[in-house]
């Protein structure tokens, strides 16, 4: 193999040049897209059309200019002797970045949907603790990308190195237990029932862009005329193009985030990939899980979409939480990736619930939005009928109370014998899995008026988050946490 | 993996029972110097507020007559936080175990937290202004998880806290 070339500074793949220019206009595009949709909303007369198509050269110019430079200035090569990557970059003022072999810990492969139209791979170093985490080289040709990885790898003294050859040397033992992917017709059903309130969400932040953008023109009288007659006319049918609109939001959302969405099993671990624009690759340790979570609603149920979140711990000086969400898995795969990581099997041994007054406290707090209302119609003079404010409030107070109920029933502390889950949620089910001996700490708390009822709420600090069970039996709680202290001081070994 | 021996594991009936119990562990109090930097501080801020008060009072036209029924609340809300930092100081506690440590603190919401020492990242002492004058420190323990997981332990002698430091990070090492 021809590596000796990584020893010199060396520049990206040709086509990289395309990917810094497309990564240039998509910024461009992105600040600037609410001029376009300014400019075709109004007549223009030719003189500002051609000032207009001038100015979009200059910056596409610019651009180039700027894309080539970049692009020629960003080299790296591999110093031997002094045991480094070094990176130098920056068009205006100049970078070096050198990386120490046993900083290193990992090196990942990733494309995005430009990348693999032309072909390249980006190169990701992941480094221990130091606050610049990952460098990443944008273009490599497959064949450099594997090779800079390996020699990245040859050099570096860390467990994953380790990892590595394993990897290498069992590589016709790594075999594929199961696999698992997402196909169209799912993507679309997980679309369709999933969370409408992050489509709209995301059409709200468009409009107010939008709107926001375009302000500076909205003291022309004829431009408030426009806005007014779109903008405010609430019909029928407006409501529903307005309903259609989120659907497809949400979908072409989902798309986004999950296409190709594919788990591969082997017996080295397991493996998730997805996305359109962002193709994520991650692998999956077991020994790395800090938490797991397990949704669906009624709806996903019925049609076996369960979604399941995953916190990872990265590093131990810096635990950035790293949450992998894998949607739309069948209950059969839910219970593979559970086997996978708590390879113990879950079987309850004893559970938890919390106390009525937990119901009686959500119920008291729920009544406070209430106390305002007589002020409010005394100060704005508002004269509703007896019966309404009557009816109004029975409406409120039975909802109140029956959701409150239905969350106090469906929370449950399930305690095995390594694993604690927890189970919330009305509508969307929630299941929490924690380690025992994975956690960090754990905490009791008490306010004053449940002392006398011997009442206490406990909380499970773990790497990845707290999860709090509230309003339990004091004795239970304690016997529990001394429980918990007694697995996690006597489990060795590393949590991450 | 290696994180669970079986042999130690597996087949070992668990006697709840004889878990040790964390409720008997007797908890040292803080310094009694803390109970006085407490009350500097909440004297400083009713000092603080009070001023406040009496300068919009002087600047204010209207709505006067609601000033000593806003004062009178103010001075009840100090006094309650006066109280509390009694109550506070005669509850707060802390107790060294050989494997973690424990951390009580709180009176209208007690909270106790006890963290393993092979969960600690690193341990910290830190003395603010008001520590400095008093000659007290805070002793600071880091975990991975997160600001709810870590506990900082005021009003302590800085000889004890020296010695807790050293102590917790013997154990931190033996561990590893």
């Amino acid at each position: 193999m021809n590596s000796s070339n990584f020893y010199k500074p060396h520049r990206q793949s040709k086509a990289g040049m395309i990917l810094v220019f497309g990564n240039s206009l998509y910024k461009l595009v992105k600040n600037l897209w609410f001029l376009g949709i300014y400019f075709f909303m109004k007549e223009q007369t030719p003189q500002t059309i051609m000032l207009s198509i001038v100015g979009a050269l200059i910056l596409l110019v610019l651009a180039l200019g700027y894309s080539i430079l970049y692009y020629l200035k960003f080299t790296f090569f591999i110093d031997p002797e002094r045991e480094e990557f070094v990176l130098q970059k920056g068009v205006l003022s100049s970078e070096t970045i050198s990386l120490p072999f046993d900083k290193i810990q990992r090196v990942n492969f990733k494309r995005n949907l430009l990348q693999r139209i032309i072909g390249v791979y980006s190169i990701l170093i992941d480094t221990a603790g130091s606050k610049e985490e990952e460098v990443e080289i944008k273009a490599l040709s497959k064949a450099k990308a594997e090779e800079l990885s390996e020699i990245l790898m040859n050099h570096t003294k860390t467990e994953d190195k380790v990892d590595q050859k394993i990897s290498q040397d069992n590589k016709e033992e790594a075999a594929l237990n199961w696999q698992y992917s997402l196909n169209i017709s799912q993507l679309l059903k997980l679309g369709i029932s999933s969370n409408y309130i992050r489509g709209l969400l995301l059409l709200m932040t468009f409009y107010l862009t939008l709107k926001d953008q375009l302000f500076l023109e909205q003291f022309f009288p004829s431009e408030m005329d426009v806005v007014r007659n779109n903008d405010f006319g609430i019909t029928p049918w407006t409501i529903l193009l307005l309903l259609l609109a989120v659907v497809i939001v949400t979908v072409a959302d989902t798309f986004i985030k999950y296409f190709k969405l594919n788990l591969i099993k082997t017996d080295l671990g397991l493996q998730v990939e997805m996305g359109l624009r962002k193709n994520k690759k991650v692998s999956l340790k077991g020994k790395r899980v800090q938490s797991m979570e397990i949704l669906s609603n009624p709806i996903q149920k019925r049609l076996d979409l369960n979604k399941v979140k995953i916190l990872l711990a990265t590093s131990a000086d810096d635990p950035g939480k790293s949450v992998i969400t894998i949607p739309g898995i069948s209950q059969t795969i839910v219970s593979r990736i559970k086997q996978y990581v708590y390879n113990d099997q879950i079987r309850q041994i004893f559970q938890i619930v919390p106390n009525r007054m937990f119901l009686f406290r959500k119920i008291i707090r729920g009544l406070f939005p209430l106390v305002p209302i007589p002020f409010i119609i005394e100060y704005y003079d508002l004269n509703f009928r007896l019966e309404w404010i009557i009816m109004g409030i029975t409406g409120y107070l039975i909802l109140l109370g029956g959701y409150q109920f239905l969350f106090f029933r469906s929370l449950k502390l399930s305690i095995s014998k390594e694993i604690i889950v927890k189970y919330s949620g009305v509508w969307r089910r929630k299941k929490q899995y924690l380690e025992m001996w994975k956690l960090q700490s754990v905490s009791i708390s008490q306010p004053l008026w449940h002392e006398k009822q011997g009442l206490a709420n406990l909380i499970f600090h773990s790497a990845g988050g707290d999860i709090f069970f509230e309003v339990i039996d004091k004795n239970q709680a304690e016997i529990l946490m001394d429980y918990l202290l007694f697995k996690i001081e006597s489990t060795s070994g590393e949590w991450m | 993996m290696a994180f669970i021996n079986p042999v130690n594991f597996e087949n070992r009936q668990l006697d709840i029972d004889s878990l040790p119990r964390y409720r008997g562990v007797e908890l040292s109090s803080l310094n009694q110097k803390y109970l006085i930097k407490l009350n500097i501080i909440t004297s400083a801020g009713a000092i603080l507020f009070f001023i406040g008060l009496g300068i919009t009072y002087s600047l204010m036209e209207t709505y006067k007559d609601l000033f000593p029924f806003l004062a009178i609340l103010v001075l009840l809300i100090f006094l309650g936080s006066y109280y509390r930092n009694f109550q506070v100081q005669k509850r707060n506690g802390y107790a060294i175990r050989e494997r973690d440590i424990i951390f009580k603190r709180g009176f209208i919401y007690k909270k106790t937290t006890i963290v393993p020492f092979n969960r600690v990242q690193h341990v910290s002492i830190e003395r603010d202004f008001p520590d400095k004058i008093l000659g007290i420190s805070t002793l600071r323990l880091f975990t991975a998880g997160g600001s709810g997981s870590d506990i900082s332990i005021p009003g302590l002698i800085p000889q004890i806290a020296n010695n807790m430091k050293e102590e917790i990070s013997k154990r931190i090492s033996s561990d590893e």
